[in-house]
């Protein structure tokens, strides 16, 4: 029986101070039973994640509730939904990881959303990355589908993800249980870490065929 | 004990590498990379993959970059064009303290930023343009915020210690006039990194030096 670190409120705020990424003084914090809830506002899309992956990199952290909202800066101009939607395809169009004839972006106040297909999950999370920083996105909504250029069994995907997971340096196959049902990979299991969480969640993000991934991996230490 | 079959098969099945020209060899847990991939962005992330395998003690990226046969890479131009746009549009970067210039898809960038992680930050934001073979990053950190020496020090081993990164004893931090040396020894690259991260992410943090063995 692993006995988890007792979560404190203050671990919590020290973690989002400390972050030079975030301006947390408008962010309030409730701890309860291991089970961190956010809330309050930032400036930017990008600090709302930010401030929830600094969340979940607590030690005792159960689970992050996200209520933050985003409270643009006044007097500042940011750019009205139009020029930010070109502005978005372009930064796809000009990155060599994308057909982004495949992707389409609609915006409406800020809300950023996401549709068509990429052919490989990883692509998902990387489009994530690279809009979410851009002045006056409040939000990211993904309704990008994956459509593989090479179709996987189950079976294979399975094999390819438990093999990805044993040359992991933080992670193994005794910890973290894989189960494949058309292209979607549900992952179970215990790790230690954060960090551990990230390896094991890549291993099923970057195998090819994936079309999904459940994850209902713990972190506990 | 890290095989190079292994690390072959770990670089051909991410997708993100085309690894068919890469050659590896490793030597009791140290990797080196040889060979061409087609982009920047593949050397960047071949190295990565690798830093978080089993046994890695360490990583020598001598990966060259030999662009496809496109029928159309864009122009150096129209390169440092997309650049400064990308960063322009950007909430976080003040892209009129920037330059950058390009030759032969080769980037380079100058000038300064406010806080130590956006010096990566800005590096990460224009290392999928296609077309970039290479960047020599030259940013300088002008932070916006001072803390003093003690402060930096004291905070950065307060969170490594509570994280439980490292124990007292296998890491030592000097801090002088925001420059971080660390000195030790980890139990894995992984450890290491959160260690950077944790520091990069820290005010008045100008530069980090090390000199830490990964010990396996």
């Amino acid at each position: 029986m692993v006995k988890s670190t007792e979560l404190k409120k203050q671990d919590v705020i020290d973690e989002l101070t400390w972050d030079s990424k975030v301006d947390a003084s408008q962010i309030q914090v409730k701890v309860e039973d291991g089970v961190v809830t956010l809330s309050g506002t930032v400036r930017s899309y990008s600090e709302r994640i930010d401030a929830e992956r600094d969340a979940w990199s607590v030690r005792g952290v159960k689970d992050v509730k996200n209520d933050i909202e985003i409270n643009l800066t006044k007097g500042v101009t940011y750019p009205d939904d139009k020029v930010l939607q070109r502005r978005i395809e372009n930064i796809l169009i000009w990155d060599q990881t994308f057909d982004s004839l495949r992707i389409s972006v609609a915006i409406k106040d800020g809300l950023v959303t996401l549709k068509g297909a990429v052919d490989r999950f990883w692509k998902i999370r990387y489009a994530i990355n690279k809009i979410k920083g851009i002045s006056g996105v409040k939000g990211i909504d993904n309704q990008l589908a994956v459509v593989p250029k090479k179709k996987m069994s189950d079976e294979m995907i399975a094999k390819a993800v438990m093999d990805s997971i044993t040359r992991k340096s933080l992670i193994s196959t005794e910890d973290i249980t894989v189960k494949v049902k058309d292209g979607v990979v549900s992952l179970y299991g215990t790790v230690p870490t954060w960090n551990a969480w990230r390896q094991a969640h890549i291993s099923a993000e970057n195998t090819g065929g994936v079309l999904g991934i459940d994850d209902s991996i713990m972190i506990a230490s | 004990m890290l095989q190079k079959h292994e690390i072959i098969k770990e670089l051909t099945w991410n997708g993100k590498v085309d690894a068919s020209t890469i050659t590896v060899e490793v030597d009791d847990g140290v990797v080196t990379l040889a060979g061409t991939v087609g982009s920047f962005l593949e050397r960047v992330e071949a190295e990565m993959v690798i830093r978080n395998m089993k046994g890695v003690k360490d990583v020598q990226n001598e990966i060259k970059i030999n662009p496809l046969e496109l029928t159309r890479y864009p122009s150096d131009e129209e390169m440092q064009e997309r650049i400064m746009k990308i960063l322009s549009w950007d909430g976080g970067i003040n892209e009129m303290k920037l330059d950058t210039s390009v030759e032969n898809g080769i980037v380079l960038l100058e000038g300064t930023v406010d806080a130590f992680w956006k010096r990566s930050y800005v590096e990460y934001k224009i290392s999928g343009i296609l077309g970039v073979r290479g960047i020599v990053n030259k940013i300088a950190i002008a932070p916006k915020e001072q803390r003093s020496d003690e402060n930096i020090a004291k905070r950065i081993m307060d969170a490594i210690y509570k994280k439980k990164l490292a124990s007292p004893g296998d890491i030592d931090l000097k801090v002088k006039d925001g420059v971080l040396e660390f000195r030790g020894e980890v139990e894995d690259w992984n450890t290491w990194w959160r260690i950077y991260n944790l520091a990069s992410s820290m005010q008045g943090v100008v530069e980090i030096i090390d000199s830490i063995r990964v010990s396996i």
